[in-house]
C-alpha cells in the first residue's frame, strides 16, 4: 500500500541526493496561498499514470485527429485511472458545478505541435458533461500569437475563454504581483517570475495538457515544465550560454501555491512528439506519432516515463542522450552547427524530474509506477 | 549593520523643470512651452533607445541601453544637444527632463505634435526639489573606464551618488583599483555593475524594478517624499512595471505621460518597502509618494 506520508519522506530523501551534486540558487517564494484540499499534486493516484494507444489516432502523412478515436481514448483512460463506472463519474473526481476550470495548453510548439484541439475539445465536453458551465472554462497559456496559430474557437462550444498573458513578448499585466519567485540566476536584473493572474485569483481546478517532447535545456518538456514555465513569467532566464536552471527552477515553480494545490490532473496528448529540437518544431524532420494518451494526477510520474520515451527515440535515431553532459557536443564551435540531432544547446537537465519529486510533486522511482497500458 | 541607505543632502541635486529644455528652432507647433536656445557650444549627445543586438560590457542577456543619464550625472554644467531621428524625440526629451540637463533638441517636424503634448505633460509635473537617493558611493576619477562603469550602474538602476573621494556617510564607497573592484575588472563595466552589485546585496536596495529590463529609473527624495520618474527605453509600451522602494507610504500619485487616467496598483507595504505597479506607460511615468 502506498501511504502519502511514505511517500512525501522517501521523495524528500531521493531530493537531497540529487540536488546534491548540484549548485541550487537560492529561491524566495512568495504567496499569500495555502496549499488546499487532497486533489493538487501529486493529487488522488501518486505513482499511477494509465497510457491509451490507438493506431487509428491521427494519421502520420496529414496529421489529420480523429476526434471519434481520442473520445474513446480518453472514456477508457479516465475510467482506468479514477476505477469509476462512467466518464462522468470519472470526472467528477477533479471538477464539479462549483468549479472554475482552468486548461493548460502546451502551445510552445505552435502549429508545428501543440496541445491538440479535438484532444481540447474532448476534456472541454467532458468537464461540461461534469457540471461546470461552459463560462467558468478557461484554455490559458502564456504567448497570445502560439495560441492563435491554433484557431481553438472553432473545435469548442461557445462560453469557453481563452485566456493568454502576453499579447506582446514582456506584457506583465496578466500576472499577479503577489504571487511569485525571486532569484538571481545570472546576475539579470529582474529577478522575479509572477504567476498568471488567472491562475491565482479566477480558477478552482487545473488540467494540464502537455505534448510529449524534447527540450533543450530541460531534457524533455512534459507535465511539470508545461505548467511550471507555462503558468509563469520572465522564466527564460534560466537558460544563459551552456547553462540552465531548469534542475530546479521547473519543479519550484511547479510546487507553489495555488498552482500545485489547484493542478488536479495530467492529460498527456502524445499523439504527436518531438524527438528532438524541441521545445519547437517548425518542420516534421524531428517529429515521431506515439499515438498515445496518457491520465495521471502525478506529473512526476508521467514525465519519468516521458524521460525514456524522448530517450528510447533519440537512440532509435542515433542522436546522443538527453542524459549527455559532455562539453563537446555543445553548440558553440561544433562543426554540425546548432541545431543537428548530435548538438546541445545547453547541457540539459532531465533530472529536473527527480528534484521536483523530492519537492513532492510525485513518484520518479520506475519501481513505483504503476502504468496501466490499453491498447485500442 | 547600519542602513545603506542614504538620502543624498549635499552634492548632486537637480532640479526637476522643463526650463532647462530648448528647441533649435522653437517652432510654434512645439506649443507655448518650447523655449528658443541661446548661443554657444554644446556636446551632442546618441539618441536615446535599445539595441538588442549588442551585448557587449553586459554580463547578462540584458539588451544594451544607449542612454545619457551617466553623462549628465558626470557633466552637470555641461550644455548638450540633440538630434533625434523620427519616432526618438519624446524619448530624448524626457531623458533629459528627468536628469534636469541643459539639452537642445533639434527635431523631426514628424514629431512636433508628440513633443507639444509631451512639453504640457511635464509642464504639469508639480516641481519638487527632491535630492538623490543613493545606497553607495562611487569615486569617480574622470576617466573615460569609470565613465562607463557610471554607464552600467545607472542601466542597472543602482543608485549610487558620485564623490571625488571615499565618503564616510557611506558603507560601501565602491573605488576602481580597490581590492573589491580591481582594475581589470573595469574593463568589462557590466561585470564590474554586477560586481557592485553582489557587494550591496539586492536586499539592502533602496529600490528594484520588475517586469522590464528596458527601464532606468531616477529616485530621488527625502526620507518622507520620493518621486520615481520611469524612463521607458524599449520604443514600445510597458505593461505591468513593479517597483519596489524602500519605505512605508501612504500616498502614490502616478503621472503617466499619454495615460492621463493611470493609477498605481497592487499597491502594498510589507518588510520595511512599498510596492506598486504601474499598468501600462510609454516614455515616462512619474510617482510621487509620500
Amino acid at each position: 500500500m502506498f501511504t502519502r506520508r511514505a511517500f512525501l519522506g522517501s521523495a524528500a530523501a531521493a531530493a537531497l541526493g540529487a540536488a546534491a551534486s548540484r549548485q541550487i540558487p537560492k529561491y524566495k517564494v512568495v504567496t499569500p496561498y495555502e496549499p488546499s484540499g487532497r486533489l493538487g499534486m501529486p493529487g488522488l493516484y501518486p505513482g499511477r499514470v494509465v497510457s491509451v494507444h490507438s493506431p487509428q489516432a491521427i494519421d502520420e502523412e496529414s496529421e489529420r485527429v480523429d476526434a471519434g478515436v481520442v473520445r474513446e481514448m480518453m472514456a477508457r483512460g479516465m475510467r482506468e485511472l479514477t476505477g469509476a463506472s462512467s466518464s462522468r463519474e470519472a470526472w467528477r473526481r477533479f471538477v464539479g458545478p462549483d468549479d472554475v476550470v482552468g486548461i493548460k495548453l502546451n502551445c510552445s510548439g505552435a502549429p508545428g505541435i501543440s496541445s491538440t484541439p479535438e484532444v481540447v475539445a474532448e476534456i472541454v465536453r467532458n468537464v461540461i458533461d461534469a457540471g461546470v458551465a461552459a463560462e467558468h472554462i478557461y484554455l490559458y497559456e502564456r504567448f497570445r500569437n502560439q495560441v492563435d496559430s491554433m484557431h481553438f474557437p472553432r473545435y469548442l462550444p461557445a462560453g469557453v475563454h481563452i485566456v493568454t498573458a502576453e499579447r506582446r513578448r514582456g506584457d506583465n499585466q496578466a500576472y499577479d504581483p503577489l504571487v511569485y519567485v525571486e532569484v538571481s540566476f545570472f546576475g539579470e536584473d529582474d529577478t522575479r517570475s509572477n504567476l498568471m493572474r488567472v491562475v491565482s485569483r479566477r480558477l478552482t481546478k487545473i488540467i494540464n495538457v502537455p505534448n510529449m517532447k524534447d527540450h533543450g535545456a530541460s531534457g524533455v518538456t512534459g507535465c511539470l515544465k508545461n505548467i511550471a514555465y507555462g503558468s509563469f513569467s520572465n522564466v527564460a532566464r534560466s537558460h544563459h550560454e551552456a547553462v540552465t536552471h531548469t534542475y530546479s527552477f521547473i519543479g519550484t515553480l511547479a510546487a507553489v501555491e495555488p498552482l500545485r494545490s489547484r493542478t488536479v490532473l495530467h492529460v498527456m496528448d502524445g499523439l504527436k512528439g518531438v524527438w528532438h529540437g524541441g521545445p519547437f518544431s517548425p518542420d516534421r524532420k524531428y517529429r515521431f506519432y506515439p499515438k498515445k494518451l496518457q491520465f495521471a494526477t502525478d506529473p512526476v510520474a508521467v514525465d519519468r516515463l516521458l524521460i525514456d520515451i524522448i530517450d528510447g527515440k533519440r537512440k532509435q535515431m542515433g542522436a546522443i542522450s538527453i542524459w549527455n553532459r559532455d562539453p563537446k557536443y555543445l553548440a558553440r564551435g561544433n562543426p554540425e552547427g546548432r541545431r543537428g540531432p548530435n548538438v546541445n544547446l545547453y547541457i540539459r537537465e532531465p533530472g529536473h524530474v527527480e528534484y521536483a519529486a523530492g519537492l513532492g510533486l510525485g513518484v520518479y522511482d520506475l519501481e513505483k509506477i504503476q502504468v496501466r497500458e490499453i491498447e485500442l | 549593520m547600519r542602513p545603506a541607505l542614504l538620502w543624498v543632502l549635499a552634492g548632486l541635486a537637480l532640479p526637476l523643470c522643463a526650463g532647462r529644455l530648448c528647441f533649435d528652432p522653437p517652432v510654434e507647433a512645439l506649443g507655448a512651452y518650447a523655449k528658443a536656445c541661446g548661443e554657444g557650444p554644446r556636446v551632442k549627445l546618441p539618441a536615446p533607445g535599445v539595441n538588442l543586438r549588442i551585448r557587449v560590457a553586459s554580463a547578462t542577456r540584458s539588451p544594451w541601453i544607449v542612454h545619457s543619464g551617466w553623462r549628465f550625472l558626470r557633466e552637470p554644467g555641461t550644455k548638450f544637444r540633440y538630434e533625434p531621428p523620427a519616432g526618438k524625440a519624446a524619448l530624448a526629451i524626457a531623458e533629459a527632463f528627468v536628469y534636469g540637463a541643459d539639452a537642445a533638441f533639434r527635431l523631426d517636424p514628424k514629431d512636433y505634435a508628440t513633443t507639444a503634448r509631451l512639453l504640457e505633460f511635464l509642464a504639469s509635473v508639480p516641481r519638487r526639489e527632491l535630492p538623490p537617493l543613493a545606497d553607495f558611493a562611487f569615486v569617480d576619477d574622470g576617466s573615460a573606464a569609470a565613465g562607463e562603469v557610471v554607464n552600467l550602474l545607472l542601466r542597472r538602476n543602482l543608485l549610487f551618488e558620485l564623490v571625488s573621494k571615499p565618503d564616510p556617510r557611506y558603507e560601501l564607497n565602491v573605488v576602481i583599483g580597490s581590492p573589491e573592484f580591481p582594475r581589470e575588472l573595469a574593463s568589462n563595466p557590466g561585470a564590474f555593475a554586477t560586481a557592485v552589485r553582489g557587494v550591496l546585496g539586492d536586499e539592502r536596495r533602496s529600490m528594484r524594478i520588475y517586469g522590464t529590463e528596458m527601464a532606468i529609473v531616477r529616485v530621488t527624495g527625502d526620507g518622507h517624499r520620493a518621486r520615481l520618474q520611469v524612463l521607458n527605453y524599449s520604443g514600445a509600451p510597458l505593461r505591468g512595471v513593479r517597483l519596489r522602494l524602500r519605505g512605508v507610504f501612504g500616498s502614490i500619485q502616478l503621472r503617466v505621460f499619454g495615460h492621463p487616467e493611470a493609477r498605481p496598483t497592487d499597491v502594498t507595504t510589507a518588510g520595511g518597502f512599498t510596492e506598486f505597479t504601474i499598468p501600462e506607460m510609454g516614455v515616462l511615468a512619474i510617482a510621487d509618494l509620500e
